[in-house]
């Protein structure tokens, strides 16, 4: 692989991850994309919740 | 930290968390019951603005008193302002070395939701840069991070579930599939930075500033 193969291969690469974006795009889109997808939402979130509630109740100092 | 703090923190941390993710909802449901069209328009493009800007006051007002001690501690320490660049720098390193793992070993480009990324950006630039170089930066710094450490004192479980929560969320709009699933890498990846940056400096000013700077470089590549 020659120097500006690499370049642009990696440039591409880095444009591929404006990072933030998915998780808002994915929220924006969610509404118009498919409900079946907010299963997977609505799962990771009753995760979240529990673990920070679990936590919470055990107790965690430093 | 007592029960009771912890048990106020936590009440929070849900709220700010269910917040986050029903406001797109709330605001389609509002946008849709007073008449507002289903195709893109102006009048949309600026309720959106406005709706997200609410948002972000929201949060701001409901951290208010953390977020302006750590802005002025913020200001006042050089080390913290030059560990932004220090970040950024890993970061760039990271995300190329997992990038290039998920390339040319996996053979794995682009993942859903970022085609849906790329193809926001292409219609509407500037919006995206505006967005990912403010607006996501703060929003989510504070929800994924913020809502964690608010709860979790212990530096390297708060590090943990805070990247697996935002990984999780980066596919669990699109199709979870092993694909998926590994290309999920490089935002973990980018979340312990973060979060370990936060925890290290223990001020928010510094993962909110990294994800503002690593957010334009990289619009600013994409713009070239």
């Amino acid at each position: 692989m020659n120097l500006s193969m690499f370049h642009s291969g990696a440039l591409k690469m880095l444009n591929s991850k404006v990072e933030s974006l998915t998780v808002q795009v994915g929220a924006i889109a969610g509404n118009a994309n498919n409900a079946t997808n907010l299963n997977y939402v609505i799962i990771g979130l009753v995760v979240v919740i529990i673990v920070l509630i679990v936590i919470t109740l055990l107790g965690n100092k430093k | 930290m007592n029960k009771v703090d912890l048990g106020k923190n936590c009440l929070i941390s849900i709220s700010v968390i269910l917040l986050y993710f029903f406001w797109p909802t709330v605001l389609k449901a509002f946008w849709e019951t007073f008449g507002g069209s289903s195709t893109v328009t102006l009048g949309m493009f600026i309720y959106n603005a406005v709706g997200y800007a609410v948002l972000v006051g929201i949060l701001v007002a409901i951290y208010y008193k953390p977020l302006k001690e750590n802005w002025i501690k913020f200001w006042k320490d050089k080390k913290k302002m030059v560990s932004i660049l220090k970040y950024t720098a890993i970061l760039f390193v990271g995300i190329l070395i997992c990038n290039s793992i998920l390339k040319y070993i996996f053979d794995i480009g682009v993942i859903e939701n970022e085609a849906d990324l790329l193809g926001q950006f292409e219609k509407s630039p500037m919006w995206i840069l505006l967005m990912v170089t403010i607006y996501y930066p703060i929003v989510e710094v504070i929800v994924f991070q913020k809502t964690i450490r608010q709860v979790i004192e212990k530096p390297w479980i708060f590090i943990l579930v805070s990247s697996i929560f935002f990984g999780y969320f980066n596919i669990a709009f699109s199709k979870i599939t092993l694909e998926a699933l590994l290309g999920t890498l490089p935002y973990i990846f980018l979340n312990v930075v973060l979060a370990f940056s936060y925890y290290k400096s223990d001020n928010i000013m510094v993962p909110i500033g990294t994800k503002m700077l690593y957010n334009l470089i990289v619009t600013i590549i994409s713009f070239l």
